[in-house]
């Protein structure tokens, strides 16, 4: 990977680094993240799988 | 001498005060702001020291937050601050983005730092030692400048290295100081810059 040296940069003082503290923002992007997985195929995966195995189950037995 | 970093080295009672927001935020997601804000600024230091837009330094460093919140149950509390798992996600996001091409690694050094390693290497510092250091950094894979960064740029402690890396801190020592001796020898074939 090529890398690229930067000399004396200019310190980002704390202030500035505060100012961009967001903890609503990621706890929303939490959100949307964890109802995102309800649309997933991973989850209508395991949810279509589960009831195969069921139906077969219950035809079986 | 060597300086005490205040936010790494935790007395028991802060561990147990950091336990307990662990333990509070497995439960609910927004009882993490303490470590949040107790954390951030570390964070996004560590990514901007690595980093050349600022802008892309943010991004990264909530997505740090945002990925050591999606995986906080299987966090396991080891007796050691949150900031080393931390570090981990931090250097794994850092990753992704240079390999999407979002960021640009870069090795960010000052003019203390270049007179530190002239001292250690027994060298004058002027322009033509420094250019050969800037290429002997460039050219150390991607651990051991990691392990260079850590001790000398960022001042950091030899078992906060070896928490951040994965290994114990006398293998953190013997690492970083193979890694300077790998620098050593790089700026000496390139004594004909």
């Amino acid at each position: 990977m090529k890398r690229k040296v930067v000399y004396n940069r200019w310190k980002v003082p704390s202030e500035e680094i505060q100012e961009q503290q967001n903890f609503d923002s990621i706890l929303k992007d939490l959100k949307k993240d964890s109802a995102i997985y309800w649309k997933s195929i991973g989850f209508w995966g395991t949810v279509g799988t589960s009831a195969v195995a069921l139906f077969f189950l219950i035809t079986q037995f | 001498m060597r300086s005490i970093n205040p936010i790494y080295h935790h007395s028991d009672q802060m561990l147990n005060q950091e336990q307990e927001w662990i333990v509070s935020a497995k439960e609910n997601p927004k009882f993490f702001a303490p470590l949040y804000e107790k954390y951030h600024e570390q964070i996004f230091r560590y990514v901007y020291q690595r980093m050349e837009d600022k802008q892309s330094a943010y991004d990264v460093t909530s997505q740090v937050f945002l990925k050591a919140l999606k995986n906080l149950k299987k966090f396991e509390f080891r007796g050691v601050p949150l900031a080393s798992w931390l570090y981990r996600i931090a250097k794994s996001e850092m990753n992704q983005a240079f390999r999407d091409n979002k960021a640009k690694r870069t090795i960010n050094i000052d003019n203390m730092q270049v007179a530190t390693f002239m001292e250690v290497f027994e060298e004058e510092t002027n322009s033509i030692n420094k250019q050969r250091l800037f290429k002997a950094l460039g050219e150390l894979n991607a651990l051991d400048l990691q392990l260079i960064e850590l001790r000398y740029f960022e001042d950091r402690a030899y078992r906060e290295i070896g928490e951040i890396i994965s290994v114990k801190e006398n293998n953190a020592k013997v690492k970083t100081f193979r890694a300077l001796e790998k620098l050593k020898k790089s700026f000496n074939k390139n004594s004909r810059l």
